[in-house]
């Protein structure tokens, strides 16, 4: 976790420099942080590929099927939440670090 | 910074300040204990061992899950391809059949998420790699395990870059990558996940518990030593847009090289008790 200039929180919400109101989820040491996270219709979470791996950012949960294709170290992704429901988030390449959203 | 920002900025702080001096060391690569047996759940387990070894399971009544799986061998086999119950050359090498509680996905191209997809689940879930020479020397006994073997795991998960995809106490990320193998036209991952370029060519990653009693090598087979594993990753092989970013050129001396195949033998696991072949009725 990098604390650059003006970038203090990389869990949960984040208001510099992303978007004001991003969530966020750091791909780190093949995991994911945070595991679990609460959003709402209408948020965005952005993923961040913090880890010396290459990852990939998919889901084929029926609230949100998405693949945001691979992002190698140091880029981000990012989906905006359009229902309620949970949605499992995976890595192809790396399936042990799952995430799960809760989307109210 | 507010109050409130900080509750959430400490604990991630500390936990990713402690990930990045997590550096793989030999504690990380140690078998754990294994789970107290759950009692309730013996006679399900005793009856699924019998289905293991019992040929009716399968069509023909000829082969038997243990047919491929041999528990001597880490649950392989030492074929390139072993033959089906039809008797048909399969596709792929045998997949070993133990510490599957450890990979979200199974089989090569991960088509299966469940164990429950595979019988007998119960029975195949309480197939752990025994305790290896390696296992003792992180335990503490210097003379577990040779220095040439030192010197290998000290590449494996240094400069040779082996735990990258090998981590955790299996050696494996139980992930899906294309290491550059030529290839046969057998997709791997990409026949179930097409549209992902990394997928093509890609198989999951199988532990290394036990892998000098597997020889030949790879999801074809296609490498008779684990000396001719080592060529193939020094070689750098085939780039291609699919091939794993891990996958890097290697310059090993040839006492680097021996290192890193003296290694391998030391995860040859002994089992705590005496395996007992069942004899279905």
């Amino acid at each position: 976790m990098s604390l650059g200039s003006g970038v203090g929180l990389r869990i949960g919400r984040v208001a510099v420099p992303v978007v004001a109101e991003d969530l966020v989820v750091v791909q780190k040491d093949r995991g994911c942080l945070p595991t679990t996270l609460t959003g709402h219709v209408g948020e965005r979470v952005r993923f961040s590929n913090e880890d010396e791996a290459t990852h990939n950012v998919c889901s084929e949960s029926p609230q949100a099927t998405f693949d945001l294709g691979t992002r190698k170290p140091g880029q981000q992704g990012g989906v905006t939440l359009h229902e309620r429901g949970t949605i499992d988030v995976q890595c192809e390449i790396h399936p042990k670090m799952p995430l799960r959203i809760d989307v109210k | 910074m507010t109050a409130w920002r900080l509750l959430f900025v400490m604990p991630a702080l500390a936990v990713l300040a402690g990930s990045a001096d997590a550096q793989s060391g030999p504690n990380d690569f140690r078998r754990p204990p294994l789970p107290a047996v759950d009692t309730a759940a013996a006679p399900v387990m005793a009856l699924g061992k019998v289905l293991f070894f019992d040929r009716r399971l399968s069509k023909t009544g000829s082969v038997a899950c243990a047919s491929c799986h041999l528990p001597s061998l880490g649950g392989a086999d030492r074929v390139a391809r072993p033959f089906n119950d039809g008797g048909t050359l399969m596709a792929r090498r045998t997949l070993p059949t133990v510490n599957l509680t450890e990979m979200p996905r199974l089989l090569g191209d991960g088509r299966f998420s469940s164990l429950e997809t595979l019988i007998p689940a119960a029975f195949q879930r309480s197939l752990v790699s025994g305790r290896a020479p390696f296992d003792c020397w992180v335990g503490g006994d210097d003379t577990a395990i040779g220095a040439g073997a030192k010197q290998g795991f000290a590449l494996f998960t240094g400069r040779a870059g082996c735990s990258a995809c090998r981590g955790g106490w299996t050696f494996s990320d139980g992930g899906f990558h294309d290491t550059g193998l030529p290839d046969t036209g057998d997709l791997g991952r990409g026949k179930q996940v097409p549209n992902s370029v990394k997928m093509r060519n890609a198989f999951r990653t199988p532990g290394l518990r036990d892998v000098a009693l597997q020889p030949p090598y790879r999801h074809d087979g296609s490498l008779p030593t684990l000396t001719a594993v080592v060529d193939f990753y020094a070689s750098g092989d085939e780039a291609r847009p699919s091939r794993a970013d891990e996958i890097k050129p290697l310059t090993l001396s040839p006492e680097e090289h021996s290192a890193l195949v003296a290694f391998l033998p030391s995860l040859t696991g002994r089992q705590d008790a005496e395996f007992t072949v069942p004899v279905p009725p």
